[in-house]
């Protein structure tokens, strides 16, 4: 048995390593520096924030969108208008996870707050992708949509169109209005606004460009 | 800076020592004595002579 | 009447005496075992249809799409979950415990503890699949089971690490053979990297930007130290019992083993290249991964050497065939992955489909196909019924071996498109999401050979298992290569 200790002690040995150079270094150095949430924003918006961060990992949209800007030496991300500076890890202190992915199925959504601001489009692109994006992959989400009836003759201002003429109401007179969950996506997503705050660390060497 | 690259200098030699300590213990207790006959510590007394024998399936 | 002994007899009592211990540890290992091997068929079933349906939705988006706990972005996590937790480790557990109780000559003690272990295991996958398809993933890669499947499947590993250790302490004396080493290894490795990875990220989560750095150092080294080394430990215990000679150089094995436990922990922040953190992490991470190169070398000598000193026996063993199929792959994607490390290799490829075709080549041509031979090896000796049909052995290999080939081929060739036109803004974004279309199809069509080949396998286990015991039977060999 005594032979087996050593193994196990070379095992730790090299996992604490590790463990001190990857995990805690990291904690140490990012962990200190979290800041409150959104300072600016009110506290009923700040919460449905999280929220939408909630429904965000819920549905997995981190299997297709990235949410990283790599710097202009490392490929053209700025030129597809998604930021105008690289990421750092300072642009994710206000998350409860932070989304970076590692596949761009669609887009990079890090500044996608910025760049549609509309939340009437997000929750149309949420409803029928194709309506909005043509050709897309991405699934429809009407799961997130409810189905109500038109009361009075007066559709919800945030009902989604149904179909290419922009109809809004169903033959059967119902409507679909974005559900709890589907405000709470939208209000993260339009809060995705990574890197308009100009961070110093983002600025590279020279010789880097 | 200090913190980071005090943790980086104590990884590292964490990294070297449990290393040392491995290949000292196997070193001293005769694991690397005669070292591809550990090779042969997978076959049973049976299977020993490997020419004839050993082609399980 | 003579009394006197020959020495012939003597041996021939020594054989007997290796031959009953043999048969007394695999009938003492047989419980668990099967119970493990069972539930990982199980999980790698619904795995495939997971899959399946995670594929198909990636062009054809429109399938299924009403229900939320349908969607692709559910779908994904729960068939990597299922098929890493449920098939993958499940699966390692069994070989591992088999291999350990045979490498230390000690029988499984106490093996209630261990069906408890595989009913919690069973369980966690259970609760976080359910978790996933019904909205509560953590979106964190690898990750994803909810706070209870990560506690279930981390007490399920308890009895696991007990038994191993219970083995070990009662091992015979003289060289320790380099399969316990890794399994040794890797049966502390992962639970260790797992139980601290839940506690940072699920059970008390760090602040935000420190958790990716953690999320890939865990999801690099799942696949580093734990399933990997417990296939490399079964590789080599079966070149060698298969072709009766011994490894072609021990030294190395063990050059092997050290360098992959040195280094191996250094690697993952290579999957954060050129993103939001500085410079010398990501360059510790690519330094690390070249240095892979060295265990990989060291092993990829010793199997293929070993092999090939009597490569013929693939024409007729069908374990012999699958560890072949899966070593050539562990070679391929270990050097691939050091290669993905490169920074002109990585702006390319690094948010592409190429990343994906290199994980099932890592995870299903090196590990799956591993563990497929590995049990076509242990089922006959703990169950002591041989497999029922060589024809279904055929079906297996050749469907799941061609299937992930033209995977891999498919999303490597796409990836590489995909990483090229993403490069060239010129190239309007709808563009390469459309032009991306065939190869994912491709890819859908790999998956259903390899779904078929699944169903033949668990046909041949279930038949196997309901078959009844043939004492001193012939093992089923396939009469011809195709």
């Amino acid at each position: 048995m005594h032979q087996f200790k050593f193994i196990f002690l070379g095992a730790l040995g090299t996992f604490f390593s590790a463990w001190l150079g990857l995990v805690l270094l990291p904690v140490v150095h990012y962990g200190a520096e979290a800041k409150a949430l959104e300072p600016g924003a009110p506290l009923p918006e700040r919460e449905l924030i999280r929220r939408g961060e909630q429904v965000y990992a819920a549905n997995g949209c981190v299997y297709c969108h990235t949410q990283q800007v790599r710097s202009p030496s490392y490929g053209n991300d700025h030129l597809r208008f998604w930021g105008e500076r690289r990421s750092v890890a300072a642009d994710y202190e206000n998350d409860t996870i932070a989304f970076l992915g590692t596949m761009r199925t669609g887009p990079d959504l890090s500044n996608v707050g910025q760049r549609l601001s509309s939340a009437a489009w997000h929750y149309q692109h949420l409803y029928e992708p194709l309506s909005t994006s043509p050709g897309s992959v991405m699934p429809a989400h009407r799961f997130l949509f409810e189905r109500k009836p038109v009361e009075n003759g007066v559709v919800d201002p945030e009902a989604v169109a149904l179909d290419a003429e922009g109809n809004r109401v169903d033959a059967e007179g119902y409507q679909r209005v974005p559900s709890a969950e589907a405000r709470a996506l939208v209000a993260y997503l339009l809060s995705l606004q990574r890197t308009v705050t100009p961070r110093p660390e983002a600025e590279e060497a020279p010789s880097l460009r | 800076m200090v913190i980071p690259i005090t943790l980086l200098l104590l990884t590292v030699s964490g990294l070297t020592i449990s290393a040392v300590l491995a290949f000292w213990w196997a070193g001293s207790t005769g694991q690397f004595q005669e070292i591809e006959r550990g090779a042969l510590a997978v076959f049973d007394a049976d299977e020993m002579p490997l020419e004839e024998e050993g082609h399980e399936r | 009447m003579s009394v006197e002994v020959s020495p012939v007899t003597l041996q021939e009592e020594e054989k007997e005496r290796s031959r009953k211990a043999r048969a007394a540890m695999d009938a003492a290992a047989a419980g668990p075992v099967i119970h493990y091997f069972a539930s990982a068929l199980f999980w790698l079933i619904l795995g495939s249809v997971l899959a399946m349906l995670a594929s198909i939705k990636l062009h054809s988006p429109a399938l299924l799409d009403q229900a939320d706990w349908l969607t692709f972005g559910r779908v994904r996590p729960a068939h990597l979950t299922t098929v890493a937790y449920g098939w993958s480790t499940m699966a390692c557990i069994g070989v591992g415990l088999w291999l350990m109780s045979r490498l230390c000559r000690a029988s499984m003690r106490h093996t209630g503890w261990l069906h408890l272990s595989a009913l919690l295991l069973n369980l966690g996958n259970l609760a976080g699949v359910i978790g996933i398809l019904g909205g509560r993933s953590t979106s964190i890669e690898w990750l994803e089971y909810p706070i209870e499947a990560g506690c279930l499947i981390a007490a399920g590993f308890l009895p696991v690490m007990w038994a191993f250790v219970d083995m070990a302490r009662r091992r015979q004396p003289g060289h320790i053979y380099v399969s316990q080493w890794y399994l040794m290894a890797a049966v502390f490795w992962f639970p260790l990297l797992y139980i601290t990875v839940q506690a940072l990220m699920i059970w008390s989560p760090v602040a935000a930007p420190a958790q990716p750095p953690m999320n890939w150092w865990y999801a690099h080294n799942v696949l580093g130290l734990w399933f990997t080394p417990v296939c490399l430990a079964a590789a080599y215990y079966l070149i060698p019992k298969l072709i009766g000679k011994p490894i072609h150089s021990y030294y190395l094995s063990l050059v092997g083993f050290w360098s992959l436990a040195f280094f191996y922990a250094w690697n993952g922040m290579h999957h954060l290249v050129g993103g939001p953190y500085p410079a010398w992490m990501i360059g510790l991470s690519i330094v690390a991964s070249f240095m892979m190169v060295v265990p990989v070398i060291a092993v990829a000598v010793n199997h293929h050497f070993t092999a090939f000193k009597d490569i013929g026996l693939v024409r007729t063993s069908p374990t012999f065939r699958f560890v072949v199929f899966a070593t050539f792959s562990y070679t391929a994607v270990s050097l691939q992955g050091s290669s993905m490390a490169f920074r002109s290799l990585n702006k390319v490829t690094h948010f592409t489909h190429y990343t994906i075709g290199h994980s099932h080549l890592g995870m299903y041509a090196f590990v799956t196909m591993l563990l497929f031979g590995a049990i076509y090896y242990i089922l006959p000796r703990v169950t002591g019924r041989e497999w029922p049909s060589a024809w279904l052995i055929r079906v297996h290999f050749w469907c799941c071996g061609l299937g992930v080939l033209y995977y891999v081929m498919a999303l490597s060739i796409g990836g590489v498109f995909q990483g090229m036109w993403l490069l060239d803004e010129s190239v309007p974004f709808h563009a390469i999401v459309e032009r991306m279309l065939p190869y994912l199809q491709q890819r859908s069509y790999a998956g259903m050979a390899m779904t078929v080949g699944h169903l033949a396998f668990i046909t041949s286990f279930i038949w196997l298992l309901l078959r009844s015991p043939q004492p001193a039977s012939r093992p089923t060999l396939l009469a011809r290569a195709i």
